[in-house]
């Protein structure tokens, strides 16, 4: 492999029944090679209507601070629109990278999907939204893209 | 190079490894990947060779950002018995060390433990790092 590679999709976990919320998986290295396409896509997925945005990031096998800095972006950007984030499932790596740089407290990180998905939302909207059919897991085009800086 | 050495001769390794890519950040991976390879030759720990896989990253990251296109990244490391010696440098558009107030520093000190920088004559830019195996470092 001469390049990092970083795809964006679906969650393959079961969604339970949950309005009002996005889940996005991460699946790859989440490095300095990624992070330009990974900004779009995650600012992509911030739109009325969700109040929660869930990223699982059990598939990433690899994550520097510039990931780190892509995921703290996306939160100050959800927090503006009234979107709380949640952090899913981060490897032994990237637990330890969120230790290090103390962003395990200024992010909300769960240790499983399953406890993010539990987990209400805990900011109000800013604004009064439109209500989404359960379970609005985003998708986007496959076959994963490959990331070149 | 042989392929298995008895654990007694393995104290006395005192290689250097040279590693020239392209100062981009498509390489970063294969970097790491070297990193990765030579630390287990050390009998560095899993943890301690993910520690190192990720302080090697940080350091070509934060010097890519100044790179001159088209120039090349040079990765040396240096291994000696018990430890590994690494010095990452670019030549540099402006010849500013890495700051030190950003996540990436704070990552690459606390997994490598022993870190510096230094600006050369020509804007070359290096940034060192130093594991010793056994070494207490951020759990």
């Amino acid at each position: 492999m001469t390049t990092s590679t970083l795809a964006i999709g679906p969650s393959r976990a079961p969604t339970p029944q949950r309005p009002e919320h996005t889940l996005v998986a991460l699946h790859g290295e989440l490095d300095l090679a990624t992070t330009a396409v990974l900004r779009e896509r995650l600012l992509a997925t911030l739109h009325h209507g969700t109040r929660l945005l869930i990223i699982d990031l059990s598939g990433v096998s690899f994550c520097d601070a510039a990931g780190l800095t892509v995921l703290l972006g996306t939160q100050r950007r959800a927090a503006g629109l009234g979107i709380t984030l949640s952090l899913a499932a981060p490897n032994p790596q990237v637990a330890k990278l969120l230790r290090i740089t103390g962003l395990d407290r200024s992010l909300t990180v769960h240790p499983t999907l399953h406890d993010a998905l539990a987990s209400p939302p805990t900011r109000l909207p800013a604004l009064t939204v439109e209500r989404r059919p359960a379970g609005n897991a985003h998708r986007f085009d496959r076959p994963s893209p490959t990331a070149r800086s | 190079m042989p392929a298995e050495m008895p654990a007694d001769t393995k104290a006395a390794v005192r290689d250097m490894v040279t590693v020239k890519l392209p100062a981009d950040s498509a390489y970063l991976s294969v970097l790491r990947t070297a990193t990765a390879g030579l630390a287990a030759r050390l009998d560095f720990t899993l943890d301690e060779i993910e520690d190192l896989r990720i302080a090697v990253d940080e350091a070509c990251a934060m010097l890519l950002a100044q790179a001159v296109p088209g120039t090349d990244l040079e990765c040396q490391f240096e291994l000696t018995g018990d430890a590994m010696r690494i010095a990452v440098s670019v030549l540099t558009v402006d010849g500013v060390e890495p700051s030190r107030d950003t996540f990436a520093w704070t990552v690459l000190s606390s997994l490598a433990g022993d870190v510096d920088s230094t600006v050369g004559a020509d804007d070359r830019v290096t940034v060192m790092l130093r594991k010793r195996r056994g070494a207490a470092g951020a759990q």
